[in-house]
């Protein structure tokens, strides 16, 4: 027997060790989906160990394919986070585009400006809502249908909003970053 | 893709990611134990058991009202007002510790045994007035008597459980 099917097992019998081990095995995976979107460690924490936990209690959320699980509890932890942001602002608010005086192109931003470093200070500068998008579209690999049905919004606003969030993210990069 | 998400889309876990912080394990596992509830205790059984005794009791009476309808029927001459007054009195201060007790416990149990309470604090209006004073007043006796019993078990519970 492999050992995801041993836990599943001692999760029949709530064994606090296999408990633990399937925490253990999924914490990491679902901790980054809620990361990703709030950029913040202390929530994302909460999240993670909340979204574990409800699977433990229901055991309807439990999944025998570790991969589907894994999947469930990425998917339980991206909408709470959402949730989350969607409670911080009331609802998902991007700047106006009007608002945005500098609009830096791919042109404007040089090679040795796109370190790692640099771009996750840029995320990190970027307001929830885009924050969000980003993260939905490069980190969940979620297409733009997926992303509009998560956040309750059209299609068209999710790719503006996309285009936005990469735009501020050059405006950030080549103010800040030129600077220094 | 542009030389900015594709930079990102590289690096997806630098840039989005972030590391546990240390304790998360441990503060799991405190999360886990508090979620693993202490055993239950019900103290609907005990309201079942005066039910059960306060109907047997009904029956057993009827029964010897039946039997002994010319036997002597002076042992309960009290007056069937003071009887109940007596024994509500009682009944009342038993309520009263149990509920000084519950300060100390969890809020679904203590919502619980009130619930229970509040059912035994109903009066029984369904004496049959077709009993004589003697056997109204054993039947009332009996009913409080047995409540008041599932009081005193109700409290050795709650002060095991405080413990």
């Amino acid at each position: 027997m492999n050992d995801y099917k041993e836990i599943l097992k001692g999760l029949k019998r709530n064994d606090y060790r296999l408990q633990m081990r399937f925490y253990d095995m999924f914490a990491e995976t679902t901790y980054q989906s809620a990361f990703a979107i709030l950029g913040n460690v202390s929530d994302a924490e909460e999240i993670m160990q909340d979204t574990i936990l409800k699977a433990l209690t229901r055991t309807s959320l439990i999944n025998d394919d570790e991969t589907l699980m894994r999947r469930t509890l990425r998917r339980i932890a991206v909408n709470a986070a959402i949730d989350v942001v969607r409670k911080q602002k009331s609802h998902f608010c991007f700047e106006d585009i009007e608002n945005i005086t500098d609009c830096a192109d791919e042109t404007d931003i040089s090679e040795n400006m796109l370190t790692v470093e640099n771009i996750k200070q840029s995320v990190d500068s970027l307001p929830a809502g885009y924050r969000t998008v980003l993260a939905l579209r490069l980190f969940e690999n979620m297409n733009f249908d997926e992303i509009s049905r998560h956040l309750k919004i059209s299609q068209s606003t999710v790719r503006s909003q996309y285009s936005r969030a990469l735009m501020k993210l050059r405006n950030y990069l080549k103010n800040n970053i030129n600077k220094d | 893709m542009k030389n900015t998400e594709k930079k990102i889309a590289e690096n997806i876990n630098e840039i989005f990611g972030s590391k546990l912080e240390n304790g998360h394990r441990e503060r799991f596992a405190a999360k886990l134990s508090l979620m693993q509830k202490p055993k239950r205790i019900s103290f609907m059984p005990y309201l079942k058991y005066t039910a059960a005794a306060a109907v047997v009791t009904f029956a057993f009476l009827i029964f010897k009202t039946e039997k002994t309808e010319d036997g002597d029927t002076a042992f309960y001459n009290a007056n069937i007002a003071e009887v109940k007054q007596y024994y509500a009195m009682q009944l009342n201060n038993e309520i009263d510790a149990v509920k000084k007790l519950l300060n100390n416990m969890n809020e679904p149990y203590r919502n619980e045994i009130l619930s229970d309470i509040k059912l035994m604090e109903i009066d029984e209006n369904k004496i049959p007035g077709a009993l004589d004073d003697e056997r109204k007043a054993a039947l009332i006796v009996s009913i409080y008597r047995r409540k008041i019993e599932s009081l005193h078990n109700i409290q050795n519970n709650v002060l095991a459980c405080n413990k």
